[in-house]
């Protein structure tokens, strides 16, 4: 599985298996053999919001004609673009940066909360214990997406990759790692 | 009192805050970006950085345009 150091992404760079990233607690020597994030088809509904947004700023100036001027009506405009522009952005953001990554070391999990509040967890290659798959759901089953948990020893935390693409490769890219480190 | 020129300074004045929040909004998501940028390195986040600037360049012709414009 290490012989193999092409590059490949899958579902609009969801799922890149061997990538050229690094991370803040990044180890020397550590190589970074998989990068996930959440499934396309789950930002959908913030796409969808958006194009109703815009929808509501198109159909609204029918009404406001009447009640501003020009200037105004264009400066109505703009901030209600902006606000989209803003919220699409944002929403890009919070997807982008929430990953999974697995290393040929540990996983590690990092979650940003409305960009604001950071969470990085990450668990050792020979701490993990199980490694299970939550794949339910029509489009869950049709788009081949799933929620990841690894499982810890002892008090240490869980992580979690949630909604990524081909969970079931992840999941055997992790076992594989995982055997390595117990010697099996 | 010509209630077409108090509307007028009405919505100047809010459109100013609005601006103003909105430029220390894309101030935020900017160092944001810059910080989310050093937990995952990535070749395109040059990319992300650009588009952050921009965002904060739109919030001041925003800003501009709150005041002069309208």
């Amino acid at each position: 599985m290490e012989n193999n150091n092409n590059p490949s992404a899958k579902a609009l760079f969801s799922y890149l298996t061997y990538p050229d990233i690094k991370f803040e607690t990044y180890e020397p020597g550590e190589k970074v053999i998989l990068l996930v994030r959440a499934h396309p088809f789950t930002q959908i509904y913030w796409i969808i919001y958006a194009l109703f947004f815009a929808f509501i700023i198109y159909v609204s100036n029918f009404f406001i004609a009447d009640f501003f001027r020009g200037s105004q009506i264009f400066m109505i405009n703009l901030f209600g673009i902006i606000f989209i522009a803003s919220y699409v952005w944002l929403s890009f953001l919070n997807w982008y940066f929430n990953v999974g990554i697995v290393t040929n070391r540990r996983v590690v999990d990092v979650d940003f909360y409305n960009l604001l509040y950071k969470e990085v967890t990450e668990a050792r290659m020979d701490r993990i214990e199980d490694v299970t798959i939550k794949s339910g759901g029509y489009f869950e089953s049709l788009l081949n997406f799933g929620t990841i948990f690894i499982q810890t020893a002892g008090t240490e935390t869980n992580v979690e990759f949630k909604e990524v693409p081909c969970p079931s490769e992840a999941v055997t890219t992790i076992n594989q790692l995982v055997g390595r480190k117990h010697g099996f | 009192m010509d209630f077409s020129l108090a509307g007028g300074i009405i919505f100047k004045v809010v459109a100013i805050f609005v601006s103003i929040f909105y430029l220390i909004y894309s101030l935020v998501i900017g160092k944001q970006v810059k910080i989310m940028g050093r937990v995952v390195e990535d070749k395109s986040n040059r990319s992300l950085f650009m588009v952050s600037s921009i965002q904060t360049t739109v919030a001041l012709i925003l800003l501009i345009f709150s005041i002069f414009l309208i």
